[in-house]
C-alpha cells in the first residue's frame, strides 16, 4: 500500500471510530434519559409493581456502564490507527484522550507520573481481566 | 454502625455517562445526596471546599487520575480521613497494590453491578 494509500485508510478508520462513539454517546444519552423518566414516573405512580421497575432499570444502569469500556477501547483503537499510520515508528503524538465529558478543565498535572507508568492500560481483553472476585481476594490479602 | 445516607457523596469519573449511572445506582439504594466531578484536580477542589462522606472515583482521568486524587486527599489533613472507593477497569494486580498502598478503602472493577456497588459502600461505611 502506497503512503498516500495508507493516510487515507487511516484518516477513513479515524472518522468511523468518531462516528461509533458520537452515535453510542447519543444512543446511550437517550437510553438513560428514558431511564431516569421511568425512575421518576415509577416513584410518583408508587405502583404495586415499583420493586420489578426498580429491578429493571437497575438492569439498564448496570447494562449502559459498557459506554465506558467501549470508550476506553475505542481509544486504544484511535492510538493503534495513529501508530500503524505513523509506520510503527510511534513518532507521531499522542491523540488526545477521547471522553465524553462535559467541559475541559485546565491542565495542571498531566496524565499520570513517572510513579503510575505501566498502570493505566485501560480495560483488559474478556478472559484476561481480573474478576471482582480476584480482586477482592488480593485486596485482603494485602491487609 | 448506622449510615447517615444524607452525608454528600462525591463521585469523579471523565465519562458523564458513568457519572449518571452511578448517581442513579446511589438514588437506588437512598443516597440523594450526590455531587460529581469530571477529573481529579476538579474533585479536589470539591473535596477542599465541601464536607463529602465518601468518595467513589475513577482511576483513569485527565489532567489528574484517581490514584493521584487518592494521594492528595491521603496527604491532606483535615481530608485524610474521607473513605474513598476506586471504580476503575485497571485491573491488574499492581494497580490494586498501589492503590491499596495510597490508601484506598475499597476497590472495584469495572464494569460492575449494583449489588457490588451497594457491598463495597457496605463494607466501608458500614450496614445501611
Amino acid at each position: 500500500m502506497t503512503v498516500d494509500a495508507t493516510a487515507s485508510t487511516s484518516e477513513r478508520a479515524r472518522a468511523e471510530l468518531e462516528a461509533i462513539d458520537t452515535e453510542l454517546q447519543s444512543a446511550f444519552d437517550r437510553i438513560l434519559g428514558a431511564a431516569e423518566r421511568v425512575a421518576v414516573a415509577a416513584e410518583v405512580l408508587g405502583t404495586e409493581h415499583a420493586a420489578s421497575i426498580q429491578a429493571a432499570l437497575t438492569d439498564i444502569f448496570e447494562a449502559s456502564s459498557v459506554r465506558d469500556i467501549a470508550g476506553q477501547r475505542l481509544t486504544a483503537v484511535r492510538e493503534a490507527v495513529d501508530h500503524l499510520a505513523d509506520g510503527g515508528t510511534g513518532t507521531q503524538s499522542r491523540p488526545e484522550r477521547k471522553r465524553d465529558k462535559s467541559s475541559k478543565v485546565e491542565e495542571k498535572y498531566g496524565h499520570g507520573s513517572a510513579s503510575e507508568s505501566g498502570l493505566l492500560n485501560g480495560p483488559q481483553l474478556p478472559g484476561a481481566a481480573r474478576t471482582q472476585t480476584e480482586v477482592d481476594a488480593l485486596f485482603d490479602k494485602l491487609d | 454502625m448506622t449510615v447517615d445516607k444524607n452525608m454528600a457523596v462525591l463521585i469523579v469519573d471523565d465519562y458523564k455517562t458513568m457519572l449518571r449511572i452511578i448517581r442513579n445506582l446511589l438514588r437506588q439504594i437512598g443516597f440523594n445526596n450526590v455531587d460529581e466531578a469530571s477529573d481529579g484536580a476538579t474533585a479536589l477542589q470539591k473535596l477542599r471546599r465541601d464536607n463529602f462522606g465518601l468518595v467513589i472515583s475513577d482511576w483513569n482521568m485527565e489532567p489528574m487520575t484517581g490514584l493521584q486524587l487518592l494521594k492528595e486527599v491521603r496527604s491532606d489533613e483535615k481530608l485524610r480521613g474521607t473513605p474513598f472507593i476506586m471504580v476503575t477497569a485497571e485491573s491488574k494486580t499492581e494497580n490494586v497494590i498501589a492503590a491499596k498502598k495510597a490508601g484506598v478503602n475499597n476497590y472495584i472493577v469495572k464494569p460492575f453491578n449494583a449489588a457490588t456497588l451497594k457491598t463495597k459502600i457496605s463494607a466501608v461505611l458500614g450496614d445501611f
